[in-house]
């Protein structure tokens, strides 16, 4: 089951789908802190975090996630939450197997903002 | 008028190769791909709050009428997973969805819907469509119908703040799968996995059955509490108020809020389980036999297309004689012919007509038409090719001459019904000329046909009888 997260607040949501690339590693904010990378069946990932969330990079493919009150949440694995970046890249790399992690970014959704009610 | 959408487990083989079809064409089309990139672009405009189950209604509706613009025959199965909850289910067969994928990638390999076929190459998130059934540690199985169940019994429709907690009760988040997830919806997407785990996950054609079958829930849902309307009113996050606009259509000049699409009736379709829907599935099934009334008030033809219903069941072939001392009744593959004495004469023979029964025994009980075979109770299996009173006219006509007057009667009964067979029939020659008549109307011109012609050779043989022939 997902573990607490270590931020959790509701404004945390944030979109998920940022450009990505072979060089996706080059486009994360310098404010997000690269805080590990490991091997996990043969891909190497990046964790990257910022105040909100970041990302994972998975053999050089980004892959945006946020940090929510219950879990990790992107757009990449849409209807579970994680309780680290870690499970969600191991999650993608179990689901692609060995083929190379291709996902195309998901675009900002404008019109949407959970904490903006009326 | 609505169409009627199925439980993709009954489809006949040439409906689930028309839908697949129409499928392949509005990819080639390019317009299936749209589908997919909306999806993508307002993820978070359709999930995690209460607009969820609207937005993917107005989405799978546009759906369905791109379909049925391909082909008007056409219509939105749903998966019920809580039935077909295995790899094996004939879902995934190779003339419907395809498999499951293969180990080394997840890529499905054969099916319709194969990256190798040349026909399904995805435009986003490929190239080629991936499956990881079961795989996740999450969701190693599909829901179950006690988890419906639950889901069903659950009010309101949401609740503030009309989000996605894990804690968070209610209709929709429960439904959706939030609540101590991956449940129900959200399940689903993840025991499918591979392709079905992105917001691309329009990606799988399962995806629109999946979704059908999560509107029909919701459709129960609104059926179940009838006093429980949409929540929010107002309130709650952008898009997802009761008449708050919702994306892509707003954009696209079309302004389609939560509350306009409340009633699915109003919106074109039913589900198969709903009243609306459900007889007509009982039009002609058994031609074997068939029914002769005296009470033909009661004789109704119906035609609420698309569905077509004859209330008479006519796989049933019934003498009846309401002067209340006679019955030869056949209530399919039975005939019966009994006497229990007092005044009232009833016949039972249980008469078993191939390929509806493999044997049965013939009791005749106290018959005064033929008191040797009355002896003959149980002595064994017979067979007859023909319904009982067409294979033995020399026995279910006898009451004909004992009764005089019930020839008649019956004869004229006939006719009658005769009569309505042919101005049914005119009903769908006349359809079928303008060409509305669709695959199962032209099924059932068919065996309103047949029926006609047996009824037609009933009655020949009657009227013989009548004349000593």
């Amino acid at each position: 089951m997902p573990q607490p997260p270590r931020r959790s607040s509701r404004s945390a949501r944030q979109p998920t789908g940022r450009k990505a690339s072979a060089t996706a590693a080059e486009h994360v904010h310098e404010s997000d802190a690269k805080l590990r990378s490991f091997t996990y069946r043969g891909k190497t990932v990046d964790v990257h975090a910022g105040e909100h969330g970041c990302c994972v990079v998975i053999d050089g493919e980004r892959v945006d996630y946020s940090v929510e009150p219950d879990g990790i949440y992107s757009h990449e694995m849409a209807y579970q939450k994680f309780g680290s970046p870690e499970e969600l890249a191991e999650e993608v790399i179990r689901q692609w197997g060995q083929a190379k992690v291709e996902r195309t970014p998901v675009p900002h959704d404008h019109d949407h903002d959970h904490d903006h009610p009326h | 008028m609505v169409w009627c959408r199925k439980n993709q487990s009954t489809l006949t083989s040439t409906e689930k190769a028309r839908f697949v079809a129409a499928v392949l064409a509005l990819k080639a089309s390019g317009a299936y791909d749209t589908y997919v990139q909306q999806h993508m672009n307002f993820m978070s405009s359709a999930h995690r709050a209460s607009a969820f189950l609207p937005w993917h209604r107005e989405y799978l509706r546009r759906f369905e009428l791109d379909l049925r613009a391909i082909d008007a025959s056409v219509t939105l199965p749903y998966w019920d997973w809580t039935v077909d909850n295995s790899a094996t289910a004939s879902l995934w067969a190779d003339d419907f969805m395809g498999p499951n994928g293969r180990p080394l990638d997840g890529q499905v390999m054969t099916g319709p819907f194969a990256y190798s076929g040349g026909a399904w190459t995805l435009a986003f998130d490929g190239p080629a469509l991936r499956r990881r059934m079961g795989a996740s540690t999450l969701a190693p199985t599909l829901p179950t119908a006690m988890d419906v169940t639950n889901a069903l019994a659950t009010t309101p429709y949401d609740l503030s703040p009309w989000s996605d907690g894990s804690s968070l009760a209610g209709f929709r988040n429960t439904l959706e799968g939030w609540r101590n997830g991956p449940q129900l919806h959200n399940r689903v997407h993840v025991w499918v996995g591979g392709s079905m785990n992105p917001a691309s996950s329009p990606n799988d054609p399962v995806f629109f059955l999946h979704h059908c079958f999560v509107d029909k829930l919701w459709a129960d849902w609104q059926a179940a509490h009838p006093a429980e309307g949409y929540l929010p009113v107002m309130g709650g996050p952008v898009g997802h108020n009761l008449n708050d606009t919702m994306q892509p259509w707003a954009g696209l000049g079309t302004n389609v809020a939560p509350a306009g699409v409340l009633d699915h009736h109003a919106l074109g379709y039913a589900y198969d389980t709903e009243g609306i829907c459900a007889p007509t599935r009982k039009f002609f099934d058994d031609i074997a036999t068939s029914k002769f009334r005296d009470d033909l008030p009661t004789f109704k033809f119906v035609d609420d297309r698309p569905t077509l219903k004859f209330r008479d069941d006519i796989a049933t072939l019934k003498f009846r004689d309401d002067g209340g001392t006679i019955k030869v009744i056949d209530d399919g593959a039975t005939i019966k012919v009994v006497d229990d004495g007092g005044g009232t004469m009833k016949a039972v023979d249980d008469v078993k007509l191939p390929g509806l029964d493999t044997g049965g025994t013939v009791k005749m009980a106290m018959d005064p038409m033929d008191p040797i075979r009355s002896q003959d109770v149980g002595q064994g299996p017979v067979s007859r090719a023909m319904p009982f009173v067409l294979a033995m006219p020399h026995h279910s006509m006898a009451w004909t001459s004992t009764f005089p007057g019930s020839l008649e009667q019956a004869l004229a009964g006939l006719e009658q019904q005769l009569a309505e067979y042919q101005v049914a029939l005119g009903q769908l020659e006349a359809a079928k000329a303008q060409g509305s008549l669709g695959i199962d109307g032209e099924r059932q011109l068919e065996a309103l046909g047949q029926e006609f012609e047996a009824m037609l050779a009933e009655h020949d043989q009657l009227a013989r009888h009548g004349e000593g022939g």
